[in-house]
């Protein structure tokens, strides 16, 4: 970030900007490095209710990893951040591509695809969780209309909780997911559509040939800010199913502040933290590094 | 351009010098308390302590902190004190008063224990949770017995039951009826806990208080993978046929509620569901909702003891605050009408208890039975057995098991794996 400050001008512009930099890369090694490798030492450590530095070795990987709460954690984020992925970046493009046709009122529709994003993560499960209930919600409702054997009650199945959470991230972030892929439509430039309209080719085969390969940036982007969304999903949980019934909707997250506030495993919980981290890196570094790359 | 950066930087360094001081300004004898009373009747109670001590000239600031039963108090504990601010006392229950003790930060208030008599007044199994190496640590509030099976006197009547159920067998069939009427025989199962405090009275009736011993605080591998604990597993699967699948996600008081209001013929709860009956406006033994000990647990008694610990002060005056602060907690004023509210009854065994409910009084009289023929029992569900994680282990496995179709054999033996792999974590 620096580095590229300093590539524009000579010396005075460079101390000013590196000056004015410092702080907050300071800040950010401290805030962020010092305590990434704090957390590592903690994994390590028999850490309970307090962290404490008796090194125990890998034993708290080897609990955590002995635990299947962690393994339904760990299966819940392949679920819930394989389908929220998908179903919001589909629904997002969906919903940019018929924006992009120029429609009467665009700015409106804008804003209500946009809305669910500007409501907090808690409100959101909290509405949900009403609307899912089926004593209140959508299953009260449908059975109120005549259709008493109506079935939807999956918030209180186990074994289907955790599509519920899919249902409400995705209805949270479809509009933002769409905000992102109507700014990428907006990029690519009319002269190449119009190039292939010449050349005879239909409305579809001009989006499968010519504009969706040059949104993948734009996916690029849309896929990094998703899948981080996804990982880092917490409030929306607790407030939807509180992370049950029993532990079926624990995600990584849940695990780790249960297990390091609640429960005085602190080890562990950093331990589950670390693992977090690198199920980031294998899923944004590669990314990145394309990215980088085709920018070369 | 001179002037004005000087008078900037001496701007800074004021500032900087203030915010430094500030802390010299403080009150010397003011002590903050962490805890997580934030429901209305018991932040009503903290208020009178803070009142209390205000008339010893002592300003008790009172830290409640909402949520997660706890969990959120004791995260900002363990942040204040990595900050060095050291609290004056802070909500810590059970076997944790120990790991507490370890850490060398708490405050020996063995002199208020000396004022107020603790040794005579509060029954040894209360007291020894209390001390950590023979000193004394913390002071307990109130006294909650877990094994009450509450229950809908009309919702009852509707079935056609004419007394509350004697033991597991009528029980049984007292929910069947209820169910054959149409109406919801158990309320509970909003979550894990939930579930594990269900399971509490479950075990003690299915084992004994012997056996609950060797599983919830032994923690016996041979004892928690036995056939003991698979035939209480087959109970709880029994009540959990009975329990509505809606109710999953409710907490422990919206399920009181449907009691109350004639909507759930009976619930497994503690008794701070008798504080929530009489917030609702019935009184528990009244015309309307009764209370029975849980069948087959009459002559026993699953305790839970809130309390707090006490936090080493550096000033004399913080020292003798904290002394205050612990007689105050334990004088038998506090404690009747701290306990009136919550539902449960003072852990001093000399104070009359005077306009509290049936429920109540039926508790200090089986407390005081169970005492002497060694029924006594500390609860597991509330953390009071044993230390966080073996806790934290049964109630995984409890959860797993009820939220899935796993066998109770298997069930046993994950629970005993799970327990194992949690002994290494204290």
């Amino acid at each position: 970030m620096a580095h590229s400050m300093m590539q524009r001008s000579g010396g005075k512009d460079q101390v000013i900007a590196g000056l004015m930099l410092s702080p907050t890369v300071l800040a950010a090694i401290f805030f962020i490095y010092a305590f990434i490798l704090w957390t590592i030492w903690l994994s390590l450590t028999r850490s309970t209710i307090l962290p404490s530095n008796h090194f125990v070795g890998l034993a708290n990987y080897r609990d955590l990893f002995g635990s299947s709460r962690w393994w339904r954690s760990l299966s819940n984020l392949g679920i819930f951040g394989g389908l929220y992925v998908a179903i919001s970046m589909a629904i997002g493009l969906f919903l940019a591509i018929l924006l992009d046709q120029r429609i009467r009122g665009e700015r409106l529709f804008q804003v209500i695809f946009l809305y669910p994003m500007a409501i907090s993560a808690v409100v959101t499960g909290v509405a949900w969780r009403w609307l899912l209930d089926p004593n209140f919600g959508v299953q009260a409702i449908v059975r109120s209309l005549g259709f008493s054997h109506f079935q939807f009650a999956w918030i209180d199945d186990p074994d289907f909780a955790i599509y519920t959470v899919v249902i409400a991230a995705v209805w949270q972030t479809s509009g933002f997911m769409m905000a992102i892929f109507l700014a990428g439509l907006r990029g690519i430039s009319p002269d190449i559509v119009k190039a292939a309209r010449i050349d005879g080719a239909g409305t579809l085969r001009i989006y499968r040939r010519v504009i969706l390969p040059n949104l993948a940036p734009t996916f690029f982007v849309a896929f990094i800010l998703s899948a981080g969304l996804a990982i880092k999903a917490f409030g929306l949980i607790i407030a939807l199913t509180g992370g049950g019934p029993g532990y079926s909707t624990n995600v990584p997250t849940i695990f780790m502040y249960v297990f390091s506030f609640e429960r005085g495993e602190m080890g562990v919980g950093a331990a589950s933290a670390l693992i977090m981290l690198a199920i980031m890196m294998v899923v944004v570094v590669p990314f990145v590094i394309l990215d980088a790359r085709r920018k070369v | 351009m001179k002037q004005p950066t000087k008078r900037l930087l001496t701007l800074a360094i004021l500032g900087i010098a203030a915010l430094a001081a500030e802390p010299a300004l403080a009150d010397q004898t003011s002590l903050s308390v962490i805890n997580w009373w934030t429901a209305g009747s018991e932040a009503k109670a903290m208020n009178v302590l803070v009142q209390m001590m205000k008339a010893q000239g002592v300003n008790i600031k009172n830290d409640a902190i909402a949520g997660g039963g706890g969990a959120q108090a004791r995260t900002i504990l363990k942040t204040r004190l990595m900050e060095g601010e050291t609290p004056g006392a802070a909500q810590i229950k059970g076997v944790e008063i120990q790991q507490w003790g370890h850490t060398g930060l708490l405050a020996n208030v063995d002199a208020a224990a000396k004022a107020g008599d603790w040794d005579k007044n509060i029954p040894t199994e209360i007291d020894n949770y209390m001390k950590y190496k023979g000193n004394y640590v913390a002071a307990p509030m109130d006294l909650h017995r877990l094994n009450w099976l509450w229950y809908n006197r009309a919702v009852l009547a509707k079935a056609g039951i004419k007394t509350p159920p004697k033991d597991w067998d009528e029980l049984i069939a007292d929910l069947a009826k209820v169910q054959a009427k149409g109406m919801i025989p158990m309320a509970g199962g909003g979550n894990g806990w939930m579930i594990a405090t269900e399971f509490d009275p479950i075990a003690l009736e299915t084992g004994g208080p012997a056996w609950y011993r060797d599983v919830f605080v032994k923690l016996d591998a041979k004892a928690i993978d036995s056939p003991t604990m698979v035939k209480a597993l087959e109970r709880l699967r029994q009540i959990e046929q009975y329990t509505p699948k809606s109710l999953a996600g409710r907490t422990w008081n919206y399920d009181t509620g449907l009691v109350a209001h004639g909507q759930a013929a009976f619930q497994i709860m503690g008794d701070w569901a008798n504080g929530q009956f009489e917030f609702l406006g019935v009184t528990p033994g009244g015309p309307k909702v009764g209370c029975v000990a849980f069948p087959g647990t009459a002559n026993d008694f699953i305790y839970n003891v809130d309390s707090f610990i006490f936090f080493r002060q550096h000033s004399a005056a913080g020292r003798e605050a904290t002394i205050k602060l612990a007689e105050t907690m334990t004088s038998p004023k506090f404690q009747l009408l701290f306990n009136k509210y919550k539902g449960s009854i003072p852990d001093l065994m000399n104070v009359s208890l005077k306009g509290y409910n049936p429920c109540q009084l039926k508790s200090r009289a089986q407390f005081l039975t169970a005492s002497k023929e060694h029924n006594l029992v500390p609860s597991f569900s509330q953390n009071m057995s044993t230390y966080g994680p073996p806790t934290g282990a049964f109630i995984d496995s409890l959860d797993q098991f009820y939220t899935s179709n796993e066998s109770p054999q298997a069930a046993a033996a994950s629970m005993a794996k799970r327990v194992e792999v949690a002994k290494s974590q204290d």
